[in-house]
């Protein structure tokens, strides 16, 4: 699916809309360069899973938790220099979970997303517009080594 | 000899208050959601049930692992709060060692596996109380086709891999019912008072979890 947002209010509602799709223990990463709107786009996935907590950036924090339909984990890998300081973080017991996780910067650890979830790609067009692309991740046929 | 015992190494929150050989309390809840930061106050509870004060513990034993790394840390850093606090010893358990205890078969081997995620298993097997294989982290399809005898399977990972194992090992396969996830609590301070009397007791300040993992991506995109 792909679409195109001219403000953050339409972001937000496709925010919702991917909510619609998505299943205990979903992994959605999202892609796209700073100010982009990942943020605003989680925003969006928060309200549609109904959590009523004000969702910020945790670009400090690495991760915010949210309450829901499900438990929103909502991760920032922006301050995460390598996949395995991640991993030693114990960050397994999100993947796997049994909430939903909402990953902003999701490029950094490409190789580790469990196979479940969606890929979100943003990409600026101009100041204000911007293209969303959603891929279901199973589609990619991971396999193992 | 009165301990607590507690395990947290998987999503579920367990732990025990012994009294030698009787379980006088114990207290087990799986959410599914991780939720080890109400443990503390989970054992004071029990604790007022049962009409006991920290105090009159003389001994701690906590799960170390392998398991989830949060929970593991959790258990940890509540078990050593209470045992530095009360000046009590402290007992480390293999998480593995634990889950062992809980049966006694001399006719099988008893092997523990524990879902270590990204079709890994975390594993060790026991041929009446001597390991005789593990602690260790292996990929579930290596695992299963390579193992000779009779084996009990118990842990969180049956679940995830019954068919499997069915599949590979036919009748040599067997599990307990209901089959236990993770290891009581009792059964981590029941081990831990056993290794007491050994005189196996852990250093407060420098025991740490076992993790077992190694870092590397395991799934690669195909094409």
């Amino acid at each position: 699916m792909t679409c195109v947002s001219h403000s953050e209010e339409e972001t937000q509602k496709i925010g919702k809309e991917i909510s619609k799709k998505l299943e205990r223990g979903d992994v959605v990463g999202l892609y796209g360069e700073l100010g982009s709107g990942k943020t605003v786009l989680a925003k969006g996935i928060a309200s549609g899973l109904k959590s009523k907590v004000q969702v910020k950036s945790p670009s400090f924090t690495i991760i915010n938790e949210y309450s829901g339909k499900y438990t929103i984990y909502h991760i920032d890998l922006y301050r995460i220099e390598e996949a395995d300081d991640l991993l030693k973080l114990g960050f397994d017991d999100y993947f796997y979970g049994n909430g939903v996780c909402v990953i902003e910067w999701a490029e950094k650890i490409r190789d580790y997303l469990p196979p479940k979830g969606f890929d979100v790609h943003i990409t600026v067009l101009d100041e204000t517009t911007r293209e969303i692309k959603v891929l279901p991740r199973n589609k990619h046929a991971y396999v193992r080594n | 000899m009165r301990m607590l015992g507690i395990d947290t190494s998987t999503s579920i929150i367990s732990f025990g208050i012994i009294d030698d050989d009787n379980i006088i309390s114990e207290y087990r809840t799986n959410t599914g959601e991780l939720q080890a930061e109400d443990l503390v106050s989970k054992i004071d509870m029990t604790l007022n049930d049962v009409k006991l004060k920290p105090k009159h513990l003389d001994a701690l034993a906590v799960s170390i692992g392998p398991g989830s790394f949060t929970g593991l840390r959790v258990g940890l850093a509540v078990a050593k709060g209470f045992a530095f606090a009360l000046n009590k010893p402290l007992i480390g358990v293999p998480t593995l060692d634990a889950l062992a205890f809980m049966i006694s078969y001399p006719k099988y081997m008893v092997t523990p596996i524990m879902d270590a995620k990204r079709g890994n298993i975390y594993y060790a097997t026991y041929n009446g109380t001597n390991r005789i294989a593990g602690y260790s982290m292996i990929s579930s399809e290596k695992l299963f086709p390579n193992l000779e005898g009779d084996h009990i399977f118990l842990g969180n990972a049956v679940k995830v891999y019954k068919n499997l194992i069915l599949d590979k090992m036919k009748n040599r396969a067997h599990f307990l019912n209901p089959n236990p996830e993770a290891p009581s609590g009792s059964s981590v301070a029941m081990l831990g008072l056993k290794k007491l009397k050994q005189g196996k007791i852990s250093d407060v300040a420098s025991l740490e979890p076992i993790y077992l993992q190694i870092w590397k991506p395991l799934h690669q995109k195909d094409g």
